[in-house]
């Protein structure tokens, strides 16, 4: 008695003797152990239990529970809910409910009554079998809380799902339990850490093993401007199952890389590769056009990624089998499998053997070894491999990626390559290097008393060319104007463009776009001296990183920069003063400034290189990139001087 | 929302009357299928566009079905599509549909060069829901599809409950070239419709040859694509026309849809308290408010944050989301919901009010002469005693704001008047008027001394955010996390230099309360490089650039449109910096600029800058403002004049020298 009332008083202290605004004690608790935020995750509990089904198959049901509470006025916001239904993952049950106080220590509950089932329209996939269950939790207010239970049930062992730890806010208890038959093999893969962060323990009951993971009072996850994703950075466990055995037969599921292939293999079989006439005719007529294999490759591919517009259905299983080749090809639309399929076909109908091959984009972290399982992948492309045994990755999928690299996102990637039935290769996707991915400007400029003219060049090739190619070739003139002054503008904005020949369309290999220019008022006079600043770009100058940044920075594609402007001087000039040349070398990025004055004609050859080979830039490496950004800004900053005769 | 059902019914109740009287007609269209050959007209087309629209025909239809007026809506279609952006665009087709409309008969093709086609299959439509429109739709994939060729659809929905005969805008112009357009409204005998054309749409004709039914009719063998300028809106400019059921001959009803009646029911409506229970959650919300009885000003201010600050606001349009006992048990409100509450409680601090309804004046605006009910889309609360508006809904404004896009337009006022014993709501078409460039201010202090270091000085910063501009003001009270609310202040140093180190920063005037009373004021010491370039042994200062970067209008095509801007704005800034003994600035005049557009005494448009100097010390003062919306085409050289003042101002480079 005497506790209750102890506690009774530190609650008035706490609000304030005002009765009208009594608090739950759970509030008032969480309010002072989390005074920054909105919702904390009380509880997000996961059991997944695994057993055989009556058709001596294996049946997955999961159980999902989480509780949450609101601390502060916005509670409102978190009152949408929804949970997913999809072929794979059947929704069988689910229960949803606000609790709300009635007096400081205790709640009334409330139950979701309506429920509501929703196709959603997904923006980058045409259609897919994922449907939502949708509901509204009542009267959310500051100190509410909800619960959740919803139970999936999976007859796909290959498809089992993984289990994330993390959430945007505070997690105090987070529990993963896997129960299984001891006749069902299972192989766990952690990732990110997971393996520090949580405890784990093991126990068997009766038939059943198992295996739970906790994790207790874990930080939020941040997400930062192009930091991994969630899904690449959190803690979680995969489990994957291998095998069973039944009356002492062991059927392989999952069971190393092999088992994956085995399984890919069986679902691509249900594919019908037979050739329509109307299919062979464009298979005849690109080869005949063709002079060697190579070429015929390079036009298969190009055929497919502008015949083919990128329309994806993931209706069950329809997300994992290819649809036919000649379907592909009369309806001219498809997802990646579809069109790699259909590459894969045209070329041995060509005669040419190609492969298809499955891969993980960037935002799979993993390698199969790491994650021999459906879940390492999401794409599917196709492969050539040259008499040279040069490996070309045939992503139709981007129409305008060039003939010989891969998508941007699949750079650095394992692909996974099925040789035949039996065989496969893992081939791990070259990065393209920065010499391959070019932006070059070549500009010729004259001084015309305070304002500078130029005559350029610019020239792309790689990703930086297929990124210009989305935006210019179906832009109407005005819009591609104003895109190309964007790219070429020099100096000040107070710059007047004329655009010369444009060398650019679909199938360019290097775009070349000719120039002239005026930068009006540009230069800076003194009585007879002239300051010129021939840093004419001011590239990666706004690039640094926030000193408190904590996650690491992707980036698209390796760079390479090269600006080349040639000052040509009347010879009334003399340069006074020229500033240094300057470099920064670091391990994966670096740039050179080169100034250099030709007497002899009077002009200076200004260079500016930038190089940056890397896909990630690491926490650890922030200082480094800081350093080389600061250098480069000091360097923009130098001007050269000339005095008039 | 809640008001429109109010209106509705009344409009309902009028054509109830005549239902029984009227026979349930077939529509037009029903038996509508797709020519067995389509034929294919390869004329070429020599421009740049993505598509051309070869044919649209449109049809609305009112019906009475079983007592109620239904409409049947029918659209066939055929494009050329010539990029591969156009058939990207074009290559699916997205029918909207809800739980009173459905999809009755569609078929698709694609249709190629030699005239053969392929048929969209019937089961390949799909049905889902875009989450972030919260819109259902049917949706295909047209097969086949090439480079020229044309996709030819139609399809046909009826939607059992409508109120789009109370006033809806048709329209006609795309950005793309069109031919043989072709828009149908059909009704009974005995519903007359009233119509208006804008932009040079021709007058929509009534074809006399139906006597069962009118047949109303806008028809265009050919309307060019209308293209975007920058700086303009693009919708008010279209061809369209507004129409409205405006009699029904039957009854002899006429003027059906008339802000009079409407004005009168959204009145009694605002202010009906249903029961008891409400009246006491009413009561129980004004107790906790806390209000500052001193003025209007002080009450009205009060009320509002209160509601903005303590609920939360959800877009959720049912009834159950705008009881007051929703609102104080779960402390959130809807958008009808919120205005009935601040409504009702102005009224029992007797602070005078009136509601203005208008609708985005970036869509089709408001029309100042015809009267229909789809043009009253938003809700907002007018105070006379201080010549103010306010948006009740949203939360990022406060008093004297409401989101600018219903501002600089019309607007119908209702205002209560006693008649008798009787409270009447009053309507008048007024403009609702731009707030001020004084009320939207984005002002920078900035001060440096050279005395000590040209390498890596301090410049001192401070930065004033007031209106529109302070956005951030009231995003504060959303951020819990102090190193989040430091990252989105800092944005606002970071627009001077995104380079430098930032340090120091501090502000004040955070929070929704401040909103249009105080600005948010932002202080930070920045550490930067970026402003002082090395000349042999001078030193150039880009002084221009601290003003941060400018928009610049130097090289403008041909524009076709008045620029239109969507709030006055005003910007100050005052620079200081000192520079060593025995140093000098040579090109100090540089620093004074004076361009201005209207009114030598009193301009509309400003950029005026200047200096001054003690000794060493430089103080340079920049007004510049834009004190009016829309620029016509005849006025823009003014307006360039001036926005290209600030972007030469950014240009500015001072030379410093050693005497």
């Amino acid at each position: 008695m005497k506790k209750k009332l102890a506690g009774f008083i530190y609650l008035l202290l706490l609000t304030g003797f005002c009765l009208a605004q009594i608090q739950h004690v759970d509030l008032v608790n969480y309010k002072n152990k989390y005074p920054n935020r909105s919702r904390i995750s009380i509880k997000n509990i996961t059991t997944v239990v695994i057993d055989f089904n009556k058709k001596d198959s294996i049946d997955i049901v999961t159980t999902h529970q989480s509780e949450n509470i609101y601390i502060d006025k916005h509670a409102n916001h978190f009152s949408e809910g929804s949970v997913r239904d999809s072929y794979f993952q059947r929704l069988e049950k689910i229960e949803a409910m606000s609790l709300i106080p009635s007096s400081t220590t205790k709640y009334k509950t409330y139950k979701v009554s309506d429920y509501e089932d929703e196709q959603i329209i997904d923006n980058s996939i045409f259609f897919d079998d994922i449907s939502q269950r949708t509901y509204h939790y009542p009267n959310l207010r500051e100190g509410a809380k909800t619960k959740l239970t919803y139970v999936t049930r999976s007859n796909f062992p290959q498809l089992i799902s993984p289990f994330y730890f993390g959430d945007f806010t505070n997690s105090e208890y987070q529990e993963y339990t896997v129960k299984h038959h001891k006749d069902i093999v299972l192989d766990f893969r952690l990732f990110n850490g997971c393996d520090t962060l949580s405890t784990y323990s093991k126990s068997t009951e009766k038939d059943y093993i198992v295996n739970t993971w906790v994790v207790r009072d874990q930080e939020p996850f941040k997400d930062e401007y192009n930091a991994p994703s969630f899904g690449s950075s959190a803690p979680h466990v995969y489990p994957i199952i291998q095998s069973y055995t039944i009356d002492g037969k062991q059927t392989d599921l999952l069971n190393g890389l092999d088992g994956l292939h085995d399984w890919y293999t069986m679902l691509l079989k249900r594919t019908d590769l037979t050739v329509s006439p109307e299919l062979k005719s464009t298979i005849d007529s690109i080869q005949s056009n063709s002079t060697n294999t190579l070429e015929t490759v390079a036009s298969i591919f190009n055929w497919v990624q502008h015949n083919v517009k990128y329309v994806a259905y993931e209706d069950g299983l329809g997300g994992f089998i290819p649809r036919p080749p000649t379907t592909v090809f009369d309806r001219k639309f498809g997802d990646c499998k579809d069109m790699a399929v259909l590459q894969q076909t045209m070329l041995a109908e060509a005669g040419i053997k190609a492969h298809v091959a499955w891969i993980g984009t960037r935002h799979k972290n993993y390698t199969y070894e790491q994650l021999p399982s459906p879940g390492c992948d999401n794409h599917m492309i196709a492969a050539y491999k040259s008499p040279e045994e040069k490996w070309y990755f045939l992503d139709a999928t981007g129409t305008y990626t060039p003939f010989g690299h891969p998508s941007e996102f699949i750079q650095g990637k394992e692909a996974l390559v099925h040789i035949d039935d039996d065989n496969y290769e893992i081939i791990e996707v070259e990065k393209v290097d920065a010499r391959r991915n070019l932006s070059q400007d070549n500009v010729t400029i004259t001084i015309d008393d305070l304002d500078i003219h130029g005559t350029g060049v610019a020239t792309f090739e790689g990703y930086p060319l297929t990124g210009l190619k989305y935006a210019l070739l179906d832009a109407d003139s005005i819009k591609r104007f104003d895109i190309m002054r964007t790219v070429l503008e020099k100096g000040n904005n107070r710059f007047f463009l004329t655009l010369g020949e444009q060398k650019l369309d679909k199938h360019s290999k290097k775009g070349e776009f000719s120039y002239d220019f005026e930068a009006k008022d540009y230069l800076k006079s003194y009585k007879n001296e002239l300051y010129v600043n021939l840093n004419l770009t001011d590239k990666l100058s706004s690039s640094k990183f926030e000193t408190d940044r904590k996650l690491p920075y992707e980036l698209d594609h390796y760079s390479n920069y090269d600006y080349h402007f040639n000052l040509q001087l009347k010879d009334e000039y003399t340069v006074m003063g020229l500033p240094e040349s300057n470099k920064y070398v670091a391990d994966d990025w670096g740039y050179e400034i080169t100034y250099l004055h030709s007497k002899e004609d009077n002009s200076i050859d200004y260079r500016l290189k930038i190089n940056i080979e890397t896909l990630l830039i690491e926490p650890d490496k922030f200082d480094d990139w800081n350093m080389f950004i600061k250098q480069l800004n000091k360097n923009y900053r130098q001007v050269i001087t000339l005095s008039k005769n | 929302m809640r008001l429109r059902h109010i209106a509705l019914s009344i409009a309902l109740l009028v054509l109830g009357a005549l239902s029984s009287i009227a026979q349930d007609a077939k529509p037009e269209y029903e038996d509508f299928t797709l020519a067995q050959e389509p034929g294919y007209n390869d004329s070429l087309i020599t421009d740049d566009e993505k598509a051309h629209i070869l044919l649209k025909k449109q049809s609305s239809e009112y019906i009475f079905k079983a007592g109620q007026l239904v409409e049947y809506y029918f659209v066939h279609k055929r494009l050329r599509l010539l990029t591969d952006d156009g058939i990207e665009m074009f290559n699916k087709v997205y029918i909207p549909v809800n739980s009173y409309s459905k999809l009755v008969d569609f078929e698709a093709r694609v249709i190629k060069s030699d005239g053969s086609f392929i048929t969209i299959h019937k089961d390949a439509i799909k049905e889902g829901k875009d989450e972030d429109s919260d819109a259902t739709y049917h949706y295909f994939a047209f097969e086949g599809l090439q480079l020229g060729n044309d996709v030819e659809f139609f399809y046909r929905i009826e939607k059992s409950y409508t109120s789009s005969y109370q006033g809806s805008n048709r329209v006609i112009q795309t950005g793309l070239p069109q031919k043989n357009v072709c828009y149908e409204i059909w009704a009974p005998w005995n519903l007359v419709f009233k119509f208006q054309s804008e932009n040079g749409l021709p007058e929509v004709e009534q074809d006399t040859a139906y006597k069962e039914k009118n047949k109303y009719y806008v028809s265009l063998s050919e309307i060019p694509a209308f293209k975007k300028d920058k700086n303009s809106r693009y919708t008010p400019h279209l061809q369209y026309f507004i129409f409205k059921l405006d009699q029904n001959l039957s009854s002899g009803v006429k003027d059906i849809v008339s802000y009079g009646k409407y004005s009168q029911a959204v009145y009694e409506n605002i202010y009906k308290i249903e029961d008891k229970a409400e009246r006491k959650y009413l009561a129980k919300f004004i107790k906790e408010m806390d209000i500052d009885e001193r003025s209007d000003l002080t009450k009205i201010r009060s009320i509002e944050n209160y509601i903005k600050d303590s609920l939360t606001a959800i877009d959720r349009k049912e009834r159950a989301f705008s009881t007051f006992e929703f609102m104080y048990n779960n402390k959130a409100y809807n958008e009808s919901g919120s205005l009935q509450l601040f409504a009702n409680i102005l009224k029992e601090l007797d602070v005078e009010h009136q509601f203005v309804f208008t609708c985005s004046r970036n869509d089709v605006p408001f029309h100042k002469t015809f009267e229909a009910n789809h043009l009253l889309d938003k809700t907002f609360l007018y105070f006379p005693s201080v010549k103010k508006y306010t948006s009740p809904y949203d939360a990022f404004v406060r008093l004297g704001y409401i989101p600018s896009n219903y501002m600089n337009t019309y607007g119908l006022f209702v205002k209560g008047v006693e008649i008798g014993d009787v409270q009447m709501g009053i309507g008048k078409i007024k403009k609702i008027k731009p707030i001020k460039a004084k009320d939207n201010q984005s002002n920078h202090y900035i001060s440096v001394d050279f005395t000590e270091e040209f390498i890596s000085p301090i410049y001192k910063v401070k930065c004033e955010a007031f209106g529109y501009t302070a956005t951030l003001q009231i995003l504060l009270d959303y951020i819990k996390e102090e190193d989040e609310k430091v990252k989105s202040v800092r944005s606002l140093v970071e627009y001077i230099d995104s380079e430098g180190d930032i340090k120091n920063i501090k502000w004040e005037n955070e929070g929704g309360k401040n909103y249009g009373v105080a600005p948010l004021i932002v202080t930070a010491d920045l550490i930067s490089d970026k402003f002082i370039q090395n000349a042999g042994n001078k030193y150039l200062f880009n002084v221009g650039e601290l003003i941060g970067p400018q928009m610049e209008l130097y090289q403008e095509g041909e524009r076709n449109l008045p620029v239109e801007q969507s709030y006055c704005r005003s910007y100050y800034r005052e620079i200081d910096f000192s520079i060593p003994f025995g140093y000098r600035i040579v090109n100090p005049e540089d620093l004074n600029i004076n361009v201005i557009h209207g009114d030598e005494s009193d301009p509309e448009l400003k950029f005026v800058s200047e200096y001054t100097k003690i000794g060493n010390q430089y103080h340079v003062e920049i007004d510049e403002y834009y004190e009016k919306l829309d620029i016509p085409l005849d006025e823009f050289k003014g307006y360039q004049d001036v926005v290209n003042a600030a972007a030469d101002f950014n240009k500015i480079v001072l030379i410093i020298e050693k005497i």
